[in-house]
């Protein structure tokens, strides 16, 4: 069932008796709440991902409770639990949604070594994924929204999970987080976007969600070889400019941007290899979407970087 | 025998995994789970000591008669010591006993 046939009050009584178990592929998502400003947003974002009939198994299992203790009831504070871990120091209820990303975030991040896991954008035209590893703050994220609404597929705009062996791309689309100034840039680049609240004062600063395309959804249990990968950075009025990177240093900073790379050992050396193999690599210094999308759209139709 | 007639060897519990880009080569040591990245000169001498143990001066014999190029002389008599010290360090060589 699409989250999007329960109107919002069914779903904020469902999210608040047993939970909701998310098809996030490929994950499933158990999400418990009663904290009241979590629904509305969540169901905006996620309409169009299914929910689970099936209740017996999750991989990730999040609770955003209210604090106890009078203390915390009068200042309105909640606390996100992954089982019985609470990564993060507890924070205002209206702030949920941004700590149940970066919740979901974090349990991929420290949990799922069957892949590969790339700190990293992924969009894909065609048939081939590009790779988008970046540092935070180098507008990774900015550059995945505006590709998303330029007909690209977005596969994810914070993991590149790699299947060892092949090594193929594991698409994991969600809500792009934007931050502070990328929020006005995407409104302004396409106003048409869906776009949920804007989480003020959050430890990241301003934060607000774009919506996943519904096709890149619809698509999200599709493989995809990747291509390119690109190293983007934005720098403030630079022109664009893709600059070739040869093997061995796109391997070293490819590396860098791995959260388990030293943990799966040999496995996480052979796929790094064998997707640097497979794929013609690049820096990518940007400031202008348009001219950014347009020089990616060449790239991936066979006309090299001039 | 001095230091410099012992002969060098692998270090017999590194497990290498080797890729090479262009003049590039990267080496995964399963044992320490580290990666490594060697010039050419550099990955000769693990590839040579990886097939026999050799002295510096056996090294420098070797890495004349297998890589064109190469004059044994004593900028690569100074080259290889300095090599295979820090292939040492990072543990991948030891002096055999």
């Amino acid at each position: 069932m699409k989250l999007s046939a329960l109107t919002i009050p069914d779903f904020a009584y469902l999210l608040s008796r047993e939970g909701i178990f998310l098809r996030a592929d490929p994950f499933i998502i158990h999400v418990h709440s009663q904290l009241p400003g979590l629904a509305a947003p969540l169901h905006q974002l996620y309409s169009n991902y299914s929910l689970i009939q099936n209740r017996e198994f999750a991989d990730i299992h999040i609770r955003l409770l209210r604090c106890s203790g009078l203390h915390h009831r009068w200042k309105g504070t909640a606390r996100l639990w992954l089982d019985d871990i609470t990564p993060y120091p507890t924070f205002p209820e209206y702030n949920a949604l941004p700590y149940l990303e970066w919740g979901i975030n974090w349990c991929v991040a420290t949990r799922a070594h069957q892949y590969l896991i790339l700190h990293a954008g992924v969009v894909a035209k065609g048939s081939k994924a590009v790779l988008l590893p970046a540092w935070p703050g180098y507008g990774k994220s900015t550059l995945c929204a505006a590709l998303s609404q330029r007909g690209w597929r977005l596969l994810s705009d914070e993991f590149g999970l790699v299947q060892p062996k092949d090594p193929t791309i594991v698409p994991f689309p969600r809500p792009v987080s934007l931050k502070n100034q990328s929020i006005n840039i995407i409104r302004a680049f396409a106003p048409e976007a869906i776009l949920g609240p804007i989480f003020v004062n959050t430890y990241k600063g301003n934060v607000a969600h774009l919506q996943a395309p519904a096709a890149s959804v619809a698509h999200a249990a599709e493989m995809v070889q990747a291509g390119w990968i690109i190293f983007p950075e934005f720098r403030a009025n630079a022109a664009s400019l893709l600059t070739p990177l040869s093997k061995t240093q796109a391997f070293m900073q490819l590396s860098h941007h791995s959260f388990n790379y030293d943990r799966i050992g040999l496995r996480g050396f052979e796929t790094v290899s064998d997707l640097i193999e497979s794929c013609e690599c690049y820096t990518f210094y940007y400031s202008d979407l348009e001219e950014a999308i347009a020089q990616l759209d060449a790239l991936v139709a066979g006309k090299p970087p001039t | 025998m001095t230091s410099s007639t012992k002969r060098w060897q692998l270090n017999p519990v590194c497990r290498l995994h080797w890729r090479q880009w262009d003049q590039d080569y990267l080496l995964f040591n399963a044992a320490s789970g580290q990666t490594h990245m060697l010039n050419e000169l550099g990955a000769a001498i693990l590839l040579l000591l990886e097939k026999n143990m050799l002295n510096n001066q056996e090294l420098i014999e070797q890495l004349v008669v297998h890589y064109d190029g190469l004059i044994a002389d004593s900028k690569l008599q100074e080259a290889v010591d300095n090599l295979l010290i820090t292939l040492d360090s990072l543990g991948l060589v030891e002096l055999a006993s």
